[in-house]
């Protein structure tokens, strides 16, 4: 039978399973980051030291984005892509965390310290 | 309006009515490119133009009402030049429609269940779709809300839908 009762079953579930992501993906307070990884289309296109404040425009195919690092985090400034998302987004200054512009396939993530020590191993996954 | 109860029948009256429905769920796409949403993770948006998805699955045929799907997104990708999302779109909108067929056809839940299954379906398809062109583990801390934020909208819509669903009962075959 078609119950609303089905319906909040199933609304309750999903919302759950959410939440336990969430809380999974985001319960561990990150040490902050020393540096700031930028990705275009997956490949490494700079690491910004996150304790030197600079302007760093990212070029893609699509049009530029305008990151800044300031007062040890890292935000976009301005950007030309159609939604304006990652311009939105508050700074980023912790392990694990990310600012990503989907239209400009650009990744800027902080990450973690441990990861550093692998920098000769260009290709992963 | 009546919606047709046999496509073959009256063909005309068929085209016609495809036609007003992708010309509305455009619209629905549009207008909702004019409310910001105060939330910092692409691809969160309410998804009004589901509400003819979902509708079309309760009163017309699952081929008619795909069809209808695939024309909103292809012309919407073309008309608003954005076709970066093309991909996103297609892959969350075709992901939602089969779980939403799935979902309706089960005949376990009322509409509501349905576009809340399909919101989720829909985020859950566009995270793929990023995840493989994006290929960074990062984007796992976007999966959580994505999935919270669809099954919210889904119910949004989903009362819309109860409510529309209705008027149109009595007009339906």
């Amino acid at each position: 039978m078609r119950s609303i009762k089905n319906d909040i079953l199933i609304l309750i579930s999903i919302l759950s399973v959410g939440l336990i992501l969430l809380l999974i993906t985001r319960i561990p307070a990150k040490p902050a980051g020393s540096v700031a990884l930028i990705t275009v289309e997956g490949r490494e296109y700079a690491r910004l030291p996150l304790d030197k404040d600079t302007v760093l425009t990212i070029t893609v195919s699509g049009g530029t984005n305008t990151v800044k690092v300031a007062d040890g985090r890292i935000y976009v400034e301005s950007a030309d892509c159609p939604d304006k998302i990652c311009v939105g987004h508050k700074g980023i200054s912790r392990c694990g965390e990310t600012i990503v512009c989907l239209p400009h396939k650009v990744v800027i993530e902080i990450p973690d310290t441990g990861s550093e020590d692998t920098d000769f191993d260009a290709v992963s996954e | 309006m009546r919606f047709p109860n046999n496509e073959k029948k009256n063909p005309a009256r068929t085209v016609a009515l495809s036609g007003i429905l992708i010309a509305l769920s455009l619209i629905f796409g549009y207008v909702e490119r004019l409310i910001p949403l105060p939330v910092p993770i692409p691809g969160v948006k309410p998804g009004l133009a589901n509400l003819v998805t979902l509708t079309g699955l309760f009163f017309l045929s699952p081929l008619r009402v795909f069809i209808i799907l695939i024309a909103r997104i292809l012309l919407s990708a073309f008309l608003f030049g954005n076709l970066a999302a093309l991909l996103y779109s297609l892959a969350g909108g075709i992901l939602s429609f089969f779980v939403m067929l799935f979902v309706k056809q089960s005949k376990k839940t009322t509409g509501l269940g349905v576009s809340i299954a399909g919101g989720t379906a829909h985020n859950v398809g566009q995270f793929i779709v990023a995840a493989m062109v994006l290929n960074t583990k990062a984007l796992i801390y976007y999966f959580a809300p994505l999935i919270i934020a669809g099954a919210l909208c889904g119910a949004l819509l989903g009362v819309i839908f109860l409510a529309v669903s209705k008027y149109l009962k009595g007009k339906t075959p």
